[in-house]
């Protein structure tokens, strides 16, 4: 019997022991676990997705990861990076928990965000999101980094949208947008963006079509046996005439209307004058009014 | 105008042949043979026939010169004006050669002819005025045209032995004709 009893007492003391002990773990565990999260290595891919996810569901995600994150201690993550997780860890956990004992589909994470538009609205309605440190490497961090920049507001996308609109006169500048635009690319390319060739054939068609053009010709008029050399001469804005008087009594070349008028010509004399769209085209000798003679202007050119 | 220089003409036609080699000959003594000696035109000398050309061009003028006065007509008065300019220009050329081939014009019974019935035709311009003398101002310088290039186209270019007045000559030629035909336009505008 007192053996017994003994055996019992001791029993009953060895529980208290184990259950005192069990009691000290239980209120360390979470601690230890959100700092193994903390300490967690994370691919860039995996980084892109939580990136997609609001602070809940990345909690989530955080916490259903764990097992195949906490592999080892990192050694690139920066005290501060580490501070932000930590604050953070507890409520990783307990929402870790909820998770396990009642799975929620509707928080479960996106399958694909990959427009930058819907990024957009998701994170405009968490601005804080996008501006916590991301601990991945710099390759990955950079198109994200400019993912975040350029979708943090509607606004942004505004801007873009007008700097794609007016890229399309320059090729350079457009070429600039292109790039730019290529993480989001999804979201803002123009559906009426031209190409520089486009423009080309755009404007080709619109402007009409050049004349060619004529150097000013210089044209001599001989005036002889009270004839002008030339009754009819074919000249164009621009050209220069001349008359030289080679008859023995004096000559003049004056315009039918009277609106131009060489003034006496005497023997060898000469006058030139430069043919405008306002000269008068049909004209004659005052002194001898049956010659006759007329400009025709060549529209060819 | 025409009557009188017809014969003129008529004479220089009939007697051009016959009296070609005359003709070059007393242009070469017309210094010393009398000017009275033949009525053929064609029997004139290279200074005789410059002496009727410089009196037909005066001539000229001096109807321009009353018509000056007297019309009221654009058209007149720009033909008239021409005349002036055109034929006192050929005058001057006309003495200026005499100069340079130093002689000088002989007077002729062409001349005489043509000075005695300007001054018939003269006094009948005097005479009217308005559009009568404007028509019969323009009818007689087409008539008074007409019938000197003709004396000059047949008889005196065929003639001239110097080639410098030949030439001389062929200009004046076209420049009557000239006038011939701006004499026709001003008749038609007239209504004649």
């Amino acid at each position: 019997m007192k053996y017994s009893v003994f055996t019992f007492v001791i029993s009953a003391g060895l529980c208290s022991l184990i259950y005192a002990a069990c009691s000290d773990a239980n209120t360390v565990a979470p601690a230890n676990s959100a700092a193994s999260i903390n300490s967690a290595q994370v691919r860039p891919d995996e980084q892109i997705q939580l990136e997609g996810l609001n602070p809940q569901a990345q909690n989530i995600e955080q916490a259903s990861l764990k097992a195949d994150k906490i592999i080892q201690p990192s050694k690139v993550l920066t005290p501060v990076l580490t501070g932000t997780l930590t604050d953070k860890s507890a409520e990783a956990v307990r929402t870790e928990k909820a998770a396990l004992v009642k799975p929620n589909p509707s928080e479960a994470m996106p399958s694909e965000v990959k427009t930058g538009q819907n990024t957009a609205g998701k994170n405009k309605a968490k601005p804080g999101f996008l501006e916590q440190p991301t601990h991945i490497d710099r390759q990955a961090q950079a198109p994200n980094i400019k993912l975040a920049q350029l979708s943090s507001t509607t606004e942004a996308v505004a801007s873009q949208k007008e700097l794609q609109t007016l890229s399309q006169s320059t090729e350079s500048l457009s070429q600039v947008t292109e790039q730019d635009s290529n993480p989001i690319t999804n979201i803002v390319t123009p559906e009426t963006s031209l190409k520089p060739s486009e423009l080309k054939d755009d404007l080709a068609q619109t402007a009409p079509e050049p004349k060619p053009v004529r150097e000013p010709v210089k044209h001599i008029i001989e005036i002889k046996r009270f004839k002008f050399s030339t009754p009819k001469l074919e000249v164009n804005i621009g050209d220069e005439v001349t008359w030289v008087n080679l008859d023995i009594v004096p000559h003049t070349a004056t315009a039918n209307d009277k609106s131009w008028d060489s003034g006496e010509l005497k023997k060898d004399e000469r006058y030139t004058m430069i043919i405008t769209d306002e000269t008068s085209l049909a004209y004659f000798c005052l002194y001898h009014p049956h010659m006759k003679a007329e400009f025709v202007i060549d529209d060819k050119t | 105008m025409k009557l009188r220089l017809l014969p003129i003409l008529l004479a220089t036609a009939l007697s051009a042949t016959a009296c070609e080699s005359l003709a070059t000959q007393s242009a070469k003594t017309a210094s010393t043979a009398p000017a009275a000696a033949s009525t053929n035109p064609a029997d004139l000398n290279d200074l005789e026939i410059a002496h009727v050309a410089y009196t037909a061009d005066n001539i000229d003028i001096e109807y321009a010169k009353i018509a000056l006065r007297k019309t009221s007509s654009p058209e007149v008065r720009a033909f008239a004006e021409t005349m002036v300019r055109d034929h006192e220009m050929v005058n001057e050329l006309a003495l200026g050669l005499l100069k340079k081939l130093d002689a000088q014009p002989q007077d002729n019974f062409l001349s005489q002819k043509l000075t005695a019935d300007a001054a018939g035709i003269s006094a009948k311009l005097e005479s009217l005025n308005g559009s009568e003398f404007d028509m019969y101002y323009a009818s007689n310088e087409l008539g008074y045209h007409k019938a000197v290039n003709n004396l000059v186209e047949t008889a005196f270019i065929p003639n001239i032995e110097n080639a410098e007045m030949k030439e001389l000559f062929k200009a004046g030629l076209e420049i009557f004709k000239a006038h011939e035909v701006h004499a026709e336009m001003m008749v038609k505008q007239l209504g004649g």
